[in-house]
C-alpha cells in the first residue's frame, strides 16, 4: 500500500547493505583483493578485535564520549531552558539564537572550534595571551586529554540547543495552576521544580535524549574535522576507526565487523531511551 | 517594613544573576559563529598576526574572491561543490517527501499488522551510523558502478531522510481532524481528491518543515558523501571543505569563507522552519 | 485565624489599571464574599492577598503584619483554585500531605492530617486514586482538602464552585458553609455568583471596574442597595428598573407613559420637584392582586400585560410590560397565565427604591 515505496528503499538502501555488511564481516575482505569477498573465516575478525587494544580504546573513548557528552547537553539544555522560559519579553528573539547551534553542519562546527582551538591562531588561545593568562600556546588539539576536551566542548556546544529547545517546550506545556498551588502550598522554587516541573518534564528530556542517540554518530563529522583521530590515535573514536580501517587500510571485513560493534552502540543507546520515554509517559498518567 | 525591602532586594538580585547567566549563554552560543563570519573578511596576513589583532583593521573580500577565482589560485571549486550540494540535496528532499507523505500519511490514518513493529524498524535504521552503512554501501556501489554520482548519493539520501521525515509527517496528519476529510467526502469528493484538497494543503506547513529539515540533513551530511563521492563530480560541500582543511591548513581566511558560504542556506532555511519543527518533534514523541 | 486589611490597593498591567485603590477590612473568622461581574478585579485582588500577583502600590496586611513582598510560602494562606490545580501526578493523599511533607513534618503527624482532612471531606475511599480518575465534585473536594490540612490563617476561595453543575454547585455550597462553622478560619472567597455569595457571606463586598461599590452584610446590600449597579446585581430575578420623574407636587412618580404612582412614604423628604430617577422594585413586590401581597401595605395599582410566563411551581415568573420596559413580576399561588392577559398588580410601595438618575445613586 503507501508504505511500498518507503519500505523498498530502506530495504534496498539500508537493509540489504547492512546484511552484505554482516556477511562481510565474517571474511577477511580486502578492497585490494576483491576476491577475499568470498572465503568465510568465521568469528575471526571479531575475536581479533575483542582482542585489539586500539579497538577497546577506541570503544571506551566512544562510550566516554557520548555519556558525557548526553549528559552534559541535558543538565546545560535544562538550564538554558530554565533561564529562557523566565524571561518576559524577547523570547522569541532568544529562542532563534538558540537554534544557531543546530544549524551548522558536523562538519561545520568542527571546524569552526578547530580554527578556535588552534594553538598559533585560535581565539582561545590569542585570548588568553591578550589577558596575560598563559604565554604558552596551549596545545588544545594535540594533546591526549585537552584534545578529548575540544572534541567534547564542540559536541557539547552543537546539541545543547537540541535539547534546550525541546525542554523548552515541554515547560511551555505546564499547566500553570499546579505550580501556583505549589507556591501557596508553601514551596521554595527548587522545590517546585524537583515536585511539580520536573515530573512533567521527564517525556520532553526522554525524547531529547531518545532523538540525540538516534544521531550519535554526527560527533564522528567533528572529530574527522578536527583531530582526525589523532594525533597518534590519541582522540581515535570508534567511527574514525572504522574509517581508518576500512578505507585507508582497506581492511573491509575488519571493518565491518567494527562497523557492526558500532551500530549495537548506537542501538543501545537508542532502545534505552526510549524505553525511559515510555515509562515515564506512563507515570505521568498522560493525559496532556 | 525590613522584612519586606529584604525580599524585594532578594527579587533583583536574583534577576540580575538570571540575566546575567543568560547573557553569558547566548555569547557562547553566538560567539564561535560570528568569529568565523569575522575572520572570512580579514586578510590572512591579519589574521595570523602576533601579537594578536583584536580590532580589525582593514576588511577585505580577497578570500571570497579567491575561492571563487579558477582553481589554480589557490582556489577550490566552490561553486561545483555548491551546485552539487543543491542539486543532491533537492532532489533527494522531493523524493523523501514523496515517499514520506504516503509514508507518513499512512501511519496516521490507518491501522494494520505490524504497525509498531515497522515503525520501530525505521526508526532504527537512522540509528545506524554512517560511518558503519558507507562501507558495505562502498562496496554495493563499486560493483553498480555509481560511485561518484549523483544518483548514489541522492538515493542514500532518500533512505536517510524518509525515517525521520514519516515520524514528522505522521505528527502532522494526527493534527489535522479526520472529519475534514469526511466531510469532503460528504461533499461529493472520491478520497484521493479528499486528500489533495483537504487534508494536504493544511498539513502544508507541517509538510514544508519537514522538508527544509531533509534538506538540511542532506546538505550537511558528511560521512557517507566522503566516501561514495570521488571526484570534483559529485562532491558536496562538506567534503569540500574538508578537503580544503586538509589541504591548505594555513588558509584559513579562505576556510572561513567556505565555511560563510556553506551555512548561508541553512540559516536561512531553519529560520523559517523553527516553530514548526518543535511542535512537530514533541507531538510525535508525546503521541507516539 | 488572622485579620486582613487592604489599603489603597492599586494595581497595574502594564498601562491599564484594574484595581483603583481599594480599601477594605476583614475581621477574624469573618467570611467575605467578593463579588462582581467578569474583570472586576476581585480574583486580581484574591491573588494578591495570596501573594500570587505583585501589588503596584498600596499595603496588605495579615495579621499585624504588612506582607506586600513576602513570597505566598510565607503568609501562611491556602487557597482552592478554580480549576482545582491538583498535581495531576500525585495520588489524593499525596496531594493532600504535599504542604506538609514540604514543611518537613514527621510521617505520623502528615497521616493524621490527611486523614482527618479526608474525613471531614468524605475522601477516604479515594486517597489512593489520581486526580484523573476524579470526578468533578471529587476534585474539588480534594482542593479544599488540600487547603484544610495546612491549617492556615487565612482561607482563599477562587470561584471555586464554577466549573461544577448547577446541583453539585447547591451541595458544594453547603459544605463550605459547614466548613467555614467547624473550622474557624478566616475565609475570602470570589464569585461572579451572587447567590453563592448571598447564601455564604457574612459579609459581601461588590465590587465594579476595580472599584468596591459596596459592602455589607447580605440583608443590608438586598435591602438597602447604594447604588443601580449593586441593586440590578444583587437579588433574582434582578430588580426593575424604570426611568421616572417625580411630578410638580413632590407627591408622586411619573412613569415615562404617564402613569402615576404615589411617592413611596420614605422617600418624601427625599426627593425635589422635576427630578429625574430611577424607580425600582423586586419583582416580589408587584404581584397580581390575590396571589401573594398582604394585605394592609402601602400600595398601589399597576395593569401589566403578559408577554411570557416561568411557572416554577410555588411561584411564577411573569414577564411583562411597564411603560415600554420589560419587568418582572411574581404571582404566588399561581394560576396559569396565557399571553397577552392584563393582570391587575398590586406595587409594595414601601419597598420600592429611588435613585437618582444622573449619580445613579440611591436618594438620601
Amino acid at each position: 500500500m503507501l508504505l511500498l515505496p518507503a519500505i523498498i528503499i530502506l530495504l534496498a538502501v539500508v537493509l540489504i547493505p547492512l546484511l552484505l555488511s554482516f556477511y562481510s564481516s565474517f571474511t577477511p575482505y580486502k578492497l585490494t583483493r576483491p576476491e577475499s569477498l568470498y572465503k568465510w573465516i568465521g568469528e575471526y575478525n571479531y575475536v581479533k578485535l575483542a582482542g585489539d587494544v586500539n579497538f577497546w580504546l577506541a570503544f571506551g573513548r566512544t562510550v566516554l564520549l557520548l555519556t558525557i557528552a548526553l549528559n552534559l547537553e541535558m543538565l546545560l539544555g535544562l538550564g538554558i531552558a530554565l533561564l529562557v522560559n523566565r524571561v518576559t519579553w524577547g523570547q522569541r528573539g532568544l529562542r532563534t539564537i538558540m537554534m544557531f547551534p543546530m544549524m551548522f553542519s558536523p562538519i561545520l562546527v568542527g571546524f569552526q572550534f578547530k580554527f578556535i582551538f588552534n594553538d598559533n591562531v585560535g581565539l582561545v588561545n590569542n585570548a588568553l595571551q591578550s589577558l596575560g593568562i598563559s604565554d604558552q600556546a596551549i596545545p588544545w588539539l594535540v594533546d591526549g586529554k585537552l584534545a578529548m576536551f575540544s572534541i567534547i566542548f564542540a559536541e557539547v556546544w552543537m546539541s545543547t540547543s537540541i535539547f534546550a529547545i525541546l525542554i523548552l517546550a515541554g515547560l511551555f506545556a505546564i499547566p500553570k495552576d499546579p505550580l501556583e498551588a505549589a507556591k501557596v502550598d508553601g514551596c521554595t522554587p527548587w522545590q517546585s521544580f524537583r515536585h511539580i516541573t520536573l515530573p512533567f518534564l521527564m517525556p520532553f528530556i526522554y525524547i531529547a535524549l531518545a532523538i540525540r542517540s538516534l544521531d550519535v554518530a554526527r560527533a564522528y563529522d567533528i572529530v574527522k574535522i578536527m583531530t582526525n583521530g589523532g594525533p597518534a590515535r590519541r582522540t581515535e573514536l570508534l567511527w574514525t576507526l572504522i574509517g581508518r580501517t576500512g578505507y585507508v587500510d582497506a581492511k573491509m571485513g575488519l571493518a565491518n565487523a567494527m562497523g557492526y560493534a558500532s551500530i549495537i552502540l548506537a542501538v543501545f543507546f537508542t532502545v534505552y531511551f526510549f524505553r525511559k520515554l515510555s515509562s515515564a509517559r506512563a507515570t505521568l498518567g498522560f493525559d496532556t | 517594613m525590613n522584612i519586606n525591602q529584604q525580599h524585594r532586594l532578594k527579587r533583583y538580585f536574583f534577576k540580575g544573576g538570571h540575566l546575567f547567566l543568560l547573557f553569558i549563554a547566548m555569547s557562547i552560543i553566538c560567539l564561535p559563529g560570528l568569529w568565523i563570519v569575522l575572520n572570512s573578511f580579514r586578510p590572512t596576513v591579519e589574521i595570523m598576526a602576533k601579537p594578536p589583532v583584536w580590532i580589525p583593521n582593514s576588511l577585505s573580500l580577497e578570500h571570497y574572491r579567491a575561492m571563487f577565482g579558477s582553481v589554480g589560485q589557490g582556489g577550490i571549486p566552490v561553486g561545483r561543490y555548491f551546485m552539487n550540494s543543491l542539486v543532491i540535496s533537492l532532489t533527494s528532499t522531493i523524493i523523501a517527501m514523496l515517499v514520506a507523505i504516503a509514508g507518513g500519511y499512512a501511519f496516521a490514518r490507518y491501522r494494520f499488522r505490524g504497525k509498531s513493529v515497522i515503525f520501530v524498524t525505521f526508526m532504527l535504521t537512522r540509528a545506524v551510523p554512517g560511518v558503519a552503512l558507507s562501507l558495505p554501501l562502498f562496496i554495493v556501489f563499486a560493483k553498480l558502478g555509481i560511485i561518484d554520482t549523483h544518483f548514489g548519493l541522492i538515493l542514500v539520501y532518500v533512505a536517510m531522510n524518509v525515517p525521520f521525515s514519516i515520524w514528522l509527517i505522521d505528527g502532522f496528519f494526527r493534527q489535522v481532524p479526520k472529519e475534514l476529510a469526511e466531510a469532503a467526502e460528504i461533499d461529493g469528493c472520491t478520497r484521493w481528491q479528499a486528500f489533495w484538497k483537504v487534508e494536504f494543503p493544511v498539513a502544508k506547513a507541517g509538510i514544508a518543515s519537514a522538508a527544509i529539515f531533509a534538506f538540511l540533513t542532506s546538505w550537511n551530511e558528511y560521512a557517507l558523501a566522503s566516501q561514495l563521492t570521488r571526484s570534483v563530480f559529485s562532491k558536496t560541500m562538506p567534503v569540500g571543505l574538508l578537503d580544503f582543511t586538509s589541504e591548505f591548513t594555513i588558509n584559513w581566511g579562505g576556510m572561513c569563507a567556505l565555511a560563510v558560504l556553506m551555512i548561508i542556506p541553512a540559516l536561512i532555511l531553519t529560520f523559517i522552519v523553527q516553530k514548526h519543527l518543535i511542535s512537530g518533534l514533541t507531538f510525535g514523541g508525546i503521541k507516539g | 485565624m488572622a485579620s486582613v486589611s487592604l489599603r489603597n490597593l492599586v494595581k497595574t498591567y502594564g498601562k491599564t489599571q484594574v484595581v483603583h485603590g481599594i480599601n477594605l477590612d476583614i475581621e477574624h473568622n469573618e467570611f467575605v464574599v467578593l463579588v462582581g461581574p467578569s474583570g472586576c478585579g476581585k480574583s486580581t485582588t484574591l491573588r494578591m492577598i495570596a501573594g500570587l500577583e505583585p501589588i503596584t502600590s498600596g499595603d496588605i496586611g495579615i495579621g499585624d503584619n504588612v506582607v506586600n513582598e513576602l513570597p505566598p510560602r510565607d503568609r501562611n494562606v491556602s487557597m482552592v483554585f478554580q480549576n482545582y490545580a491538583l498535581y495531576p501526578h500525585m495520588t489524593v493523599r499525596e496531594n493532600l500531605g504535599f504542604s506538609l511533607k514540604i514543611a518537613h513534618q514527621t510521617d505520623e503527624i502528615i497521616k493524621a492530617s490527611v486523614i482527618n482532612a479526608a474525613e471531614i471531606l468524605g475522601l477516604v475511599e479515594l486517597l489512593e486514586r489520581r486526580p484523573s480518575e476524579l470526578s468533578g465534585g471529587q476534585r474539588q473536594r480534594v482542593a479544599m482538602g488540600r487547603a484544610i490540612v495546612r491549617d492556615p490563617d487565612i482561607f482563599l476561595f477562587d470561584e471555586p464552585l464554577s466549573n461544577l453543575d448547577a446541583k453539585l454547585r447547591a451541595q458544594m455550597r453547603i459544605e463550605i458553609k459547614k466548613l467555614h462553622q467547624r473550622i474557624k478560619t478566616t475565609i475570602v472567597y470570589v464569585t461572579h455568583d451572587q447567590v453563592e455569595a448571598m447564601t455564604l457571606a457574612d459579609r459581601i463586598v461588590i465590587m465594579r471596574d476595580g472599584l468596591i461599590e459596596q459592602q455589607g452584610t447580605p440583608l443590608e446590600v438586598f435591602e438597602t442597595p447604594v447604588n443601580t449597579f449593586v441593586a440590578s446585581f444583587i437579588g433574582s430575578p434582578p430588580m426593575n428598573l424604570l426611568p421616572a420623574t417625580i411630578s410638580d407636587s413632590q407627591d408622586a412618580v411619573i412613569l415615562t407613559d404617564g402613569t402615576s404612582l404615589l411617592l413611596p412614604s420614605l422617600y418624601k423628604s427625599k426627593v425635589s420637584a422635576r427630578q429625574s430617577i430611577v424607580f425600582g422594585f423586586r419583582a416580589d413586590n408587584l404581584m397580581p392582586i390575590g396571589h401573594g401581597l398582604s394585605p394592609g401595605l402601602e400600595t398601589a395599582q399597576i395593569e401589566l400585560l403578559v408577554n411570557l410566563s416561568e411557572p416554577l411551581g410555588t411561584e411564577t415568573i411573569l414577564f411583562g410590560d411597564i411603560a415600554g420596559q420589560e419587568i418582572q413580576a411574581k404571582m404566588f399561588n399561581p394560576r396559569p397565565v396565557s399571553f397577552g392577559e392584563t393582570l391587575t398588580c398590586e406595587l409594595n410601595l414601601s419597598r420600592c427604591h429611588l435613585f437618582d438618575r444622573e449619580s445613579q445613586e440611591r436618594l438620601r
